[in-house]
């Protein structure tokens, strides 16, 4: 065989060189080195002699079995339920370790004694059941092993305390005498709920089983995985063992891979069910955040400066107008003060001119009385003298006149007013004053009465402007009030803002914790999703990769192998009479299609009535392959229970025993098959090894 | 004789012959001359000061009517007339305060009217010596001269007017009485010797407003 399991491995690794170094690859395609352990057998397994000792109940009868077989077609013939099927598996438990006696007949039996040979070696196993199960395989012949001789150390194969130790004791010993190896399969766990799979052992008792063709199962061309990889193992092709240890490898894998999906699902869930929730709770914080800086704007102290600022321009123009107009109360007050003392003085001025006016006029009284009044007095006479009462002569009176002399004293007197004319223009004079000044006067009351007028226009200008100033002085109080409340708000805004900020920076803080728990959960989400998984999925396409090829390979080198199987199998149906079947065809997977007019059929598809002898086709097919060519590592030891159980037509039994007694022919010592069956028919059938017809209802034992 | 001095004169003269003419009680006596007797110079020089200051002359017309001696609202006229024509100042003929209050000499004057036979003057002195009584007569030719020349001359008119005012409400006040009154003043009163008494225009005022609650 030219294949080369180092290249193959560098075959891999150049397919996958970009995901695995060539070390991985080494490491994932490793098969213990034991790629080269499939190989072929010629040994052939024939049970000589069984022998079972034991009491039967309920009448404590006690019995012996003690029955010799022989290569070739062994028969036994009896009735039902008078124990041949204990006979088979009393032979399964010997060989096997395990068996299923029925309930009621196992406690009878005490000891069982089986002898077997391989090629030329003789082997005889005793089981006692005694007490604790002991068992011993010989390599003696039962005859050889008498109770009272010594046995020497050399002629035990093993001794065995345990049912389970003999179970293992002689799956060794034919797995090393056949070439047998554990074929693996994976099942799920059977617990309930558990994820767990198992990675199950062929063992010797399962490809004992694919040897014992029990009634039963005739309908039955393949239980589970079991009998496939029984047939594999039979069938020995090359490369067997790696790709069921690859394919091991590979369902692990994938198993883990589900496993670690259905994890990654899990913690896909957990994580992205986190990252919601640190999602929701940053958008919580956001809107926290949003919804404080919104009430802030109601607070916003930078609005509250501006229009304190607005306020303080506000009052300086309210200032300033206030200045102006009181600046203008001020001015038409000071005018109207000015004019007052204008008025004043020119009232002074009137008092000073009334003053001289009412002189003028006393004067111009005084001279005008005094004009009167000097006439009225010059025109009464002198009468007497005041001083001595006596009467005034006119003489004396004459003497005045003429002489100008005082007619009382002769002192010169003056002519009493003479000068009227004088008094006259005097009093034209003071008149003309008067007049004069009664004009300044009527002048400076104009002149007043004007003022008066300046005086009540500046007045009637002052209300309003007072009004005004009132009012601006109203709205600076109420301004600067405005703007002292605006202060006391800008500094609790301020601290608002300040414990705000505060806040906020705290929020932003667990935020941008949020924020960096969110991205290294969507990294470890990208991992989780990406890279695990790329490199299990790589891993199984990898692993699925080299099964194929090893599967292609294994195909392709035994070719030949498999066409030889094929035809033997179409061959043994054939003679076994089964001749409308055109073509078999053994898959990759070794599942045989029967080709039948001309249309693959699966073994299912076949009729009852045919299903033993395809069964049969393909087995006999195997050993006909081993014997003819040496391939495989068939014991050529069948066991067949019943086999006319259900098919009791009479054509059908006649069939059965052309094919026993063809295969007597064919095979002769070649092979061993042990045939029990209740069918009287076939007592007279010919055979090569031993024929036991037990009459009716005659117990076996 | 300076012009002031001479026209002082004979203020005075007219002045004290309206006294006796309006305040002398008529006389039925020996002599038929005379037809009317004014018996008090102190009278005669009280009366000359209420012509003299028509501010005290208002002022005592306001007592009157405050007191009820008078009509209220006959008063207010007469009063504001006085103010109006600004008498108090126009109509002031300055008097000296002597050792009684207002008093001038009237010698000359009543020696002036004696000369041209308008009164006679006589004063009964005490055995003591001192000067009694003090007689002022007024003569028939005096009332007739009055009553048909002097009366109708226009600038005359006032002083009889005044007169006529002065008797109908103080007529029956004796000197004494009426120096009383005065005195009230302090700025009378107060006046020194020999000086001229000051006005009391500004009280007038006061008392009149105070009374009618209006301004003079």
């Amino acid at each position: 065989m030219s294949f080369s399991y180092k290249k193959f491995i560098q075959l891999i690794h150049e397919e996958f060189k970009e995901d695995f170094s060539y070390d991985e690859v080494k490491e994932l395609l490793s098969v213990d080195k034991e790629y080269e352990r499939d190989n072929s057998s010629n040994k052939s397994l024939v049970v000589n002699r069984l022998k079972f000792t034991g009491i039967k109940q309920p009448n404590d009868i006690p019995f012996e079995f003690d029955k010799s077989f022989d290569s070739g077609v062994n028969l036994i013939i009896g009735d039902n339920l008078k124990g041949k099927s204990t006979i088979l598996k009393a032979i399964k438990f010997c060989l096997t370790g395990s068996s299923k006696i029925r309930d009621d007949i196992s406690p009878w039996i005490k000891e069982y004694y089986l002898e077997f040979s391989i090629d030329k070696d003789r082997y005889t196993v005793i089981i006692n059941l005694e007490g604790r199960q002991k068992s011993t395989l010989f390599n003696k012949k039962i005859d050889e092993l008498s109770k009272d001789l010594e046995v020497d150390e050399s002629e035990i194969v093993f001794e065995s305390k345990s049912s389970s130790d003999f179970i293992q004791q002689m799956e060794s010993f034919f797995f090393n005498q056949f070439g047998f190896y554990n074929l693996q399969w994976t099942a799920k766990d059977s617990k309930k709920d558990s994820l767990k799979i198992n990675t199950a052992n062929a063992s010797w008792k399962t490809y004992y089983n694919f040897l014992n063709l029990e009634s039963k199962d005739s309908n039955v061309m393949f239980y589970g995985g079991q009998s496939e990889l029984s047939y594999q193992m039979l069938l020995g092709l090359k490369l067997t063992y790696p790709i069921n240890r690859l394919k091991i490898k590979k369902e692990r894998k994938e198993y883990n891979l589900s496993l670690l999906q259905h994890q990654n699902e899990k913690n896909f869930d957990n994580i992205s069910k986190e990252q919601k929730k640190l999602i929701r709770e940053k958008e919580n914080l956001q809107k926290e955040i949003a919804k404080k800086s919104i009430k802030s704007q109601v607070l916003d102290s930078e609005s509250l400066i501006s229009e304190r600022t607005k306020l303080n321009s506000y009052i300086n123009s309210t200032q300033d107008e206030l200045k102006l107009r009181q600046d203008e109360v001020r001015t038409l007050e000071k005018q109207i003060d000015i004019l007052n003392q204008k008025i004043n003085s020119n009232k002074i001025e009137i008092n000073s001119l009334a003053k001289a006016k009412n002189k003028s006029l006393k004067k111009v009284n005084d001279i005008k009385e005094y004009l009167d009044i000097g006439i009225f007095f010059n025109n009464i006479d002198i009468q007497i003298c005041p001083h001595c009462n006596h009467t005034v002569e006119d003489e004396q009176r004459n003497n005045e006149k003429n002489n100008k002399e005082c007619m009382l004293c002769n002192h010169t007197v003056e002519e009493p007013l003479t000068d009227t004319e004088t008094y006259q223009d005097k009093i034209n004079e003071l008149e003309s004053d008067i007049q004069k000044i009664e004009e300044q006067l009527t002048l400076y009351e104009t002149t007043n009465s004007q003022i008066l007028g300046e005086i009540s226009d500046y007045e009637n200008k002052i209300p309003s402007e007072k009004n005004r100033v009132q009012e601006l002085q109203k709205l600076e109080e109420e301004y600067t009030q405005k703007h002292s409340e605006l202060g006391k708000k800008i500094i609790s805004s301020a601290e608002q803002e300040k414990k705000l900020n505060q806040d906020n920076s705290s929020l932003e803080k667990e935020i941008a914790v949020l924020e960096y728990r969110i991205e290294v959960l969507e990294k470890e989400l990208a991992e989780e999703s990406k890279h695990k998984n790329t490199k299990y999925h790589r891993e199984i396409d990898l692993l699925e990769t080299a099964i194929n090829k090893l599967k292609a390979t294994r195909l392709s080198e035994n070719e030949e192998i498999i066409k030889t199987l094929e035809s033997l199998i179409l061959e043994e149906l054939k003679d076994l009479g089964i001749p409308n079947v055109s073509e078999v065809k053994i898959g990759e997977n070794f599942k045989a299609k029967f080709m039948i007019n001309g249309v693959y059929s699966d073994f299912d598809a076949v009729s009852e009535g045919e299903q033993l002898r395809l069964k049969l086709a393909l087995y006999l097919g195997l050993i006909q392959l081993n014997i003819q060519s040496g391939q495989g590592k068939h014991p050529k030891f069948l066991v067949i229970d019943s086999p006319a159980k259900e098919e009791g037509d009479k054509g059908y039994i006649q069939g059965l025993q052309k094919v026993i007694e063809e295969v007597s022919t064919k095979y002769g010592q070649n092979l061993q098959i042990i045939i029990c069956t209740a069918e009287r028919d076939l007592q007279d059938v010919k055979v090569n090894g031993h024929k036991y017809i037990y009459s009716e209802n005659e117990f076996l034992f | 004789m300076n012009q002031d001095s001479s026209i002082r004169k004979y203020r005075d003269r007219i002045r004290v012959l309206l006294i006796i003419y309006f305040f002398s009680e008529e006389f039925s006596g020996s002599n038929l001359k005379f037809v009317k007797l004014l018996k008090d110079e102190v009278r005669i020089q009280k009366i000359d000061f209420l012509i003299r200051y028509p501010d005290y002359l208002a002022y005592e017309l306001l007592e009157l009517a405050d007191e009820g001696e008078a009509d209220s609202e006959t008063v207010q006229s007469i009063v504001k007339e006085i103010f109006q024509s600004n008498e108090p100042e126009i109509r002031k003929d300055e008097m000296e305060r002597f050792f009684f209050g207002a008093w001038e000499s009237i010698d000359d004057t009543i020696s002036f009217l004696m000369a041209r036979g308008l009164i006679f003057f006589e004063s009964k002195k005490h055995t003591d010596g001192k000067v009694g009584q003090k007689y002022y007569y007024l003569t028939q030719d005096a009332k007739s001269k009055i009553d048909n020349g002097l009366s109708t001359l226009p600038t005359i008119t006032w002083y009889i007017d005044r007169c006529k005012l002065i008797k109908d409400y103080f007529g029956n006040f004796t000197g004494k009485e009426l120096r009383v009154n005065q005195y009230k003043h302090p700025e009378y009163k107060n006046t020194p010797f020999k000086e001229y008494i000051v006005g009391i225009e500004d009280k007038v005022r006061d008392k009149y407003f105070q009374l009618y609650n209006e301004t003079l």
